[in-house]
């Protein structure tokens, strides 16, 4: 996105001597980047109003203004900025309930290389959807909603006595807002966790359903919609859908004799495939509809109206938004791809892309997630085929 | 109600069995007495007869020969057997009916002995009436009626066969055997009576006793019921007591745990931001010291004798250009900063695991001398994330203040709970407008005690809960973030443990200052101001 100028980063830290140790950690890259060091959130917040950022990475906890209220505030008035929080903070259900406008959380002490790392995959990421100036669509975004029915029915698990973490990742897998938010704590540097964590039972057992009953009872980490919402039932709908194909994708794994990895990757993967779509339509509804108008006229597919539209397919907003959050590279990939497989680099059977691929093109009990074409050419190279309409083996 | 009357029905049913029990005992115990009685005046009787017989009627003469008269051997002979069997009944089965029965009839054929013995003389019958007297000692009726009987028929067969031996004439009118029964019949009415009577009385003495051996009984097992109880009460109010105290002492330990849990994250918070920049600078002076080094290579280069020769242009430009490209102007900036930030750091670290070793000071059961600034300083340094967002924090710690004898770690607990209750009432009073808060803590010895101030420049304790903020679970503050224990035990700990005093003085948005006031000499614990 910004390959040409240099990258803006502004770091926010009360403590004069973090923001020091990282002026000379990062002295480096100051080629590459453009950085600003900021005492307190007001600060910030001063700089940002001369000229805004491309990442900020903030402490969370600061005199006065904290840095969930900063990042907030950030998120409302310049949205496409990526907001990292980098604390020494170890309390989770504390940070957890800060979640709303974080994209991710890094630990303090972190070696420079990782927090290069996370920014610079964030930003080869929007380089790599070609956004233009639309990343601001998938930035901008806190979290996605949650259907009241499946909240409620959230709360009610976790007050049984009798429900497990597996009984309670049920729940939670019908809700695409429930999932990611999920996912996105505890894949966030802050847990430390060597791996991706993919299957949402694995989230919910390393965060404690006592803390998540905490959380989910706050209401400050999830979104539910309110049950007389104009879009609560085309969500409602949009969620099941999703479920469905992920459910799908894991089956088509599993089929293929993937190991239990690939089939939660799968799975995840084949869930959060369409949450481009909720994206789109819920921050440019009215574009988005004028894009469904023209595809369901038959002239031109969603992707390409999308296009016109909006700049951006829902693909490609789906994917980044994952990737803001801290989604592992493999499932990034995978939604990014899910239409057009071939013009990724995945060749490989364990990548949960062929199977997303899969599922999405023989899914077609719902039209918010209309059935694509398969690539037959890029299946055959990986020894899969397609029989249109069924499921593949 | 049927119920009540049905126990007082078996009540009544089982004092009078009980009575009547405790009268037949009395009873036999009387019958046994006479039956011993009976059994000395037999043997006295037999003594009586055969000395009466030996002094009236010694010898006999049936013409010149003389012998010992029949009486003494009748005397000897009726007078044994008559007092032998009864004797041996009472000895033997005292108190049983067919003694007593035998003892009557024995006592009254004794009389019959004498009255032959005496020669019919009328005078002996006396010995008939006092027979029959003695024998109603027995307080039973039954024995006059054999004694009457055989009084009537040893009168009436030898009044008719042998009248010498019983009225002492040779001929008698046989209306006097009917007179005489008539007399002794004329006493059994009295006697028999007055057997009746006493026996009744025996009766209702048995019973009265009865019923007060019941009254005593019953206040004799409601006593030690009650005595009972009591002694469970007691028992109760010790294990109470006890157990009371061991809450007491795990509540302030549960405090303190709580306490100690809210620090730890905000300790680790503590370490690991200088961490972060002990790092960065670490790696960042690793990296540099490789372009120091090309720098020296460089200026080694020169003085190299074997280099190839160089104009001084090309030597001053060659370092000039080394120079440049290591950025040598950041470097002489940034490298002494980047050294003294990061052992800054260091000591920032060493200090935090210090205090924290300070402030874990194990509790001692004994009082030590301890350095209460050192503690307060230590304690200030574990919970400073807990105040540096709310805060600055002011010391002012008297040095000549001398060791006191106290309870470290409670002490420490106590300056703690202080501590982040006035960063939280600075925090509260400037929601929305932080900056400007101010924390002091001082240090003092005043008359005889070592005086700690802490005070913040919060919203103060407004006066309607001011008499309650020592109470145990009292607090304002949110739930889960106090549980209102902090000053109740702190007062506990100041006051009871160290017979030191704990006060509050507060000023409605001005602020408030506690002021913990410890005894210098343990042995003299301070009095309550007034």
């Amino acid at each position: 996105m910004r390959s040409e100028e240099s990258l803006e980063v502004l770091f926010v830290d009360d403590e004069k001597r973090v923001l020091d140790g990282l002026r000379r950690s990062f002295f480096d890259k100051s080629e590459d980047w453009s950085m600003r060091f900021a005492p307190s959130a007001e600060d910030a917040l001063r700089l940002m109003d001369e000229r805004p950022a491309d990442v900020v990475i903030s402490d969370m906890r600061m005199p006065s203004m904290d840095g969930a209220a900063l990042l907030g505030e950030i998120r409302l008035r310049w949205p496409a900025t990526v907001r990292f929080i980098l604390s020494g903070q170890t309390n989770q259900a504390e940070l957890m309930e800060n979640i709303g406008a974080v994209h991710q959380f890094v630990q303090k002490p972190c070696t420079p290389d990782a927090l290069d790392r996370a920014v610079t995959r964030t930003l080869r990421l929007a380089a790599q959807m070609e956004f233009g100036s639309r990343s601001a669509l998938a930035t901008s975004l806190g979290s996605l909603p949650v259907v009241p029915d499946i909240y409620r029915e959230l709360l009610a698990a976790l007050d049984d006595v009798d429900s497990d973490a597996e009984m309670i990742g049920r729940v939670v897998e019908r809700d695409i807002g429930m999932t990611t938010k999920l996912l996105q704590m505890v894949n966030s540097a802050f847990f430390g966790l060597p791996r991706h964590v993919c299957a949402v039972k694995d989230a919910i057992v390393l965060i404690g359903t006592a803390n998540l009953r905490e959380l989910a009872i706050t209401g400050r980490v999830f979104d539910v919609l309110s049950d007389d919402s104009r879009s609560s039932s085309s969500i409602a709908e949009l969620w099941k859908a999703s479920a469905d194909v992920g459910a799908l994708a894991a089956d088509l794994a599993r089929v293929n004799r993937q190991p239990v990895a690939v089939c939660d990757a799968a799975r995840l993967a084949g869930t959060l495939s369409v949450i481009g779509r909720a994206i789109l339509a819920h921050s440019e509804p009215d574009r988005f509809a004028s894009a469904v108008d023209e595809a369901s006229s038959g002239r031109t597919t969603l992707n390409d109206a999308e296009a016109m539209e909006l700049g951006v397919t829902q693909q490609t907003v789906g994917a980044y938004a994952l990737g803001l959050w801290g989604f592992d590279d493999e499932i990034v990939e995978a939604v990014a791809h899910q239409t057009e497989p071939e013009r990724g680099h995945v060749r490989e059977l364990s990548h949960p892309l062929p199977y997303v691929h899969l599922a999405r093109s023989s899914y077609q009990n719902s039209l918010l997630v209309p059935r694509i074409t398969p690539a037959d050419e890029w299946l055959d190279s990986l020894g899969l085929y397609s029989t249109t309409g069924s499921k593949a083996a | 109600m049927t119920e009540a009357m049905e126990q007082h029905q078996i009540d009544e049913l089982l004092l009078e069995i009980q009575s009547e029990e405790a009268a037949r005992e009395h009873l036999r115990q009387i019958h046994s007495r006479t039956d011993r009685l009976f059994a000395g005046l037999m043997a006295l009787q037999f003594l009586a007869a055969v000395l009466a017989a030996v002094i009236i009627t010694p010898r006999t003469w049936i013409g010149a020969e003389s012998s010992v008269h029949v009486h003494v051997y009748s005397a000897i002979a009726i007078g044994g057997t008559l007092a032998a069997f009864p004797i041996f009944l009472a000895l033997r089965c005292p108190g049983k009916t067919i003694t007593r029965h035998t003892i009557a009839v024995a006592q009254v054929m004794f009389s019959g002995l004498f009255i032959h013995l005496s020669g019919g003389r009328i005078e002996t019958h006396f010995h008939v009436f006092g027979s029959l007297a003695f024998l109603a000692f027995y307080r039973d009726w039954r024995v006059l009626v054999p004694a009457t009987a055989v009084v009537a028929v040893d009168h009436l067969v030898r009044g008719v066969f042998w009248p010498e031996s019983v009225f002492g004439v040779i001929a008698a009118a046989p209306w006097r055997a009917f007179e005489h029964a008539g007399w002794v019949l004329f006493e059994d009415i009295f006697l028999a009576y007055s057997c009746i009577r006493g026996a009744r009385e025996v009766r209702i003495m048995a019973e009265r006793r009865t019923r007060l051996e019941l009254v005593n009984a019953t206040i004799e097992k409601e006593v030690f019921q009650r005595t009972q109880e009591l002694q469970a009460q007691t028992d109760a109010l010790t294990r109470e007591m006890e157990e009371r105290k061991l809450l007491e002492n795990q509540l302030v330990e549960a405090q303190k745990l709580e306490s100690i849990g809210q620090l730890a994250a905000g300790i680790a918070h503590e370490i690991n931001t200088p961490t972060q920049y002990v790092s960065d600078n670490t790696r960042f002076l690793e990296k540099q010291f490789s372009n120091m080094m090309r720098v020296l290579d460089r200026y080694a280069e020169q003085i190299d004798p074997d280099a190839p020769a160089k104009s001084w242009q090309e030597r001053t430009e060659e370092i000039r250009t080394t120079l440049k490209e290591v950025k040598y102007d950041f470097l002489r900036q940034e490298i002494p900063a980047a050294i003294d930030q990061s052992l800054e750091g260091l000591d920032r670290i060493s200090k935090i695991v210090r205090a924290m070793k300070d402030f874990s000071h194990p509790g001692s059961e004994e009082k030590e001398e301890a350095d209460l600034n050192q503690a307060i300083d230590s304690t200030v340094t574990v919970c400073h994330n807990r105040w540096k967002y709310a805060a600055d924090m002011d010391l002012e710690l008297d040095p000549a203040l001398p060791p006191v004898p106290c309870h470290l770690a409670e002490f420490n607990q106590v300056i703690l709970n202080l501590v982040v209750n006035a960063a939280d009432a600075i925090h509260e009073h400037a929601e929305g407008a932080p900056g400007g808060g101010r924390i002091v803590i001082r240090t003092a010895a005043v008359d005889g005690a070592a005086e700690v101030h802490v005070s913040d420049n919060g919203g103060g304790i407004p006066d309607d809960i001011r008499e309650n903020i020592f109470d145990p679970f009292f607090t304002t503050k949110d739930v889960g973030k106090g549980t209102g224990q902090g000053l109740a035990i702190s007062r506990d700990i100041i006051t009871k443990k160290h017979g030191g005093q704990l006060r509050c003085d507060t000023v409605p948005g001005e602020g408030t200052t506690f002021v913990i006031r410890l005894p210098l000499d343990d042995a003299e614990p301070l009095r309550e101001a007034a």
